[in-house]
């Protein structure tokens, strides 16, 4: 079982691999993409093409994960599938022990949009997780000691303080009216 | 005609060729035909013609209501802010101006490895990249393929990132 959405058909990439390369081109483009990500761990591409590689890589890991590399049928897939021969050893010495007990995807997409002015093709980045580079997505700054949250801080401060300090001489204007009020008709009944 | 058919109508004529326009007093010469297409379109043809003319109106839509012009013209409303570098970018992507930043310090990292390793024979172990001034003899990095970087480690490419992944963050 996958653990990413993919669609029920294929994408049929009629240009992946050259204008009139028809499937077959489309595959050499997938074959391409997927011995790319397994040797660099992070590659940029057409949003099309990478989304559609990153199925095969998903596969491919999950497959030399579960069968191991004494297995025929796994073999030949990750012989059909990395083009550098180098790249096998890699698959089953590297990636099958950094993904084990590894209960999400394998992969990563980032979308990258369309560069303006240029050309209007989507971009993204597809990359194997848990890989040496820098994250794609930096994390989050903490924002509460920035000079401004600051400075908001102590204006909001101010402001209870200052609302604090109406509502108690308006209690005391009233307790002191109440006693003035008192005295009066203390006096009053006493005469 | 691919784009806004809705107005053409298929009227399908069937021109009568000679024989079938006689009447019934004629002789019918009995002869079994040479395919199936000769028995479908023996004497006639099909005509596909428009049964109603576009209005103005249609046709002015047609030619130019969609075009991208609106499109470039219409205000996108999906853009957002960075919260790490104030840059603009689409909702549903990432920051441009950051991932460069990860890009360039990527392709640096990746030049200062060993060419022949990373091309050509991928090393059986984990890779991991030791900036200047970090130590290289810890147990985290016992039986790995080390690689120096001679630069001190940005601050923004934090360290916690040499262990190994687990799971979903
Ligand atoms: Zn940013």
């Amino acid at each position: 079982m996958l653990r990413i959405p993919i669609k029920v058909t294929a994408r049929k990439l009629p240009h992946a691999g050259g204008r009139g390369s028809g499937p077959q081109g489309r595959i050499n483009k997938m074959r391409k993409l997927v011995t790319a990500l397994i040797r660099h761990e992070r590659i940029e591409g057409q949003y099309q093409w990478v989304d559609e590689a990153r199925g095969y890589a998903e596969r491919l890991i999950l497959e030399a994960q579960r069968n191991g590399d004494t297995h025929k049928g796994t073999m030949e897939m990750a012989d059909y599938w990395l083009l550098e021969k180098d790249l096998v050893h890699k698959l089953f010495k590297v990636l099958v022990p950094r993904y084990t007990n590894y209960p999400a995807s394998f992969t990563q997409l980032w979308s990258l949009g369309e560069t303006f002015p240029g050309r209007p093709v989507p971009m993204a980045v597809l990359e194997l997780k848990g890989n040496p580079w820098p994250p794609v997505v930096p994390k989050e700054r903490d924002q509460r000691n920035s000079l401004v949250n600051i400075l908001l801080d102590q204006a909001r401060k101010d402001y209870r303080q200052q609302k604090y300090e109406s509502i108690a001489a308006l209690e005391l204007n009233k307790q002191s009216e109440q006693q003035t009020s008192n005295i009066d008709d203390s006096s009053a009944s006493t005469s | 005609m691919s784009i806004n058919t809705g107005s053409w109508r298929l009227r399908i004529e069937w021109s009568m060729g000679s024989s079938s326009a006689c009447g019934t007093n004629l002789p019918q010469t009995v002869s079994q035909p040479q395919s199936i297409i000769d028995d479908i379109f023996g004497d006639g043809f099909f005509w596909a013609v428009p049964k109603a003319r576009r209005s103005l109106e249609r046709r002015r839509t047609r030619r130019n209501g969609s075009t991208k012009l609106e499109h470039w013209a219409t205000p996108r409303k999906n853009i957002k802010e960075c919260l790490v570098c104030g840059h603009w970018h689409l909702a549903h992507t990432i920051c441009g101006n950051c991932y460069d930043k990860v890009r360039k310090e990527t392709e640096e990292m990746r030049a200062t490895m060993n060419k022949n390793d990373r091309d050509y024979n991928a090393p059986h172990t984990e890779v991991v990249y030791v900036y200047q001034g970090e130590e290289k003899d810890t147990e985290l990095l016992k039986g790995k393929y080390v690689v120096e970087v001679d630069k001190p480690r940005p601050e923004w490419f934090s360290k916690f990132l040499l262990t190994k992944a687990l799971g979903r963050r």
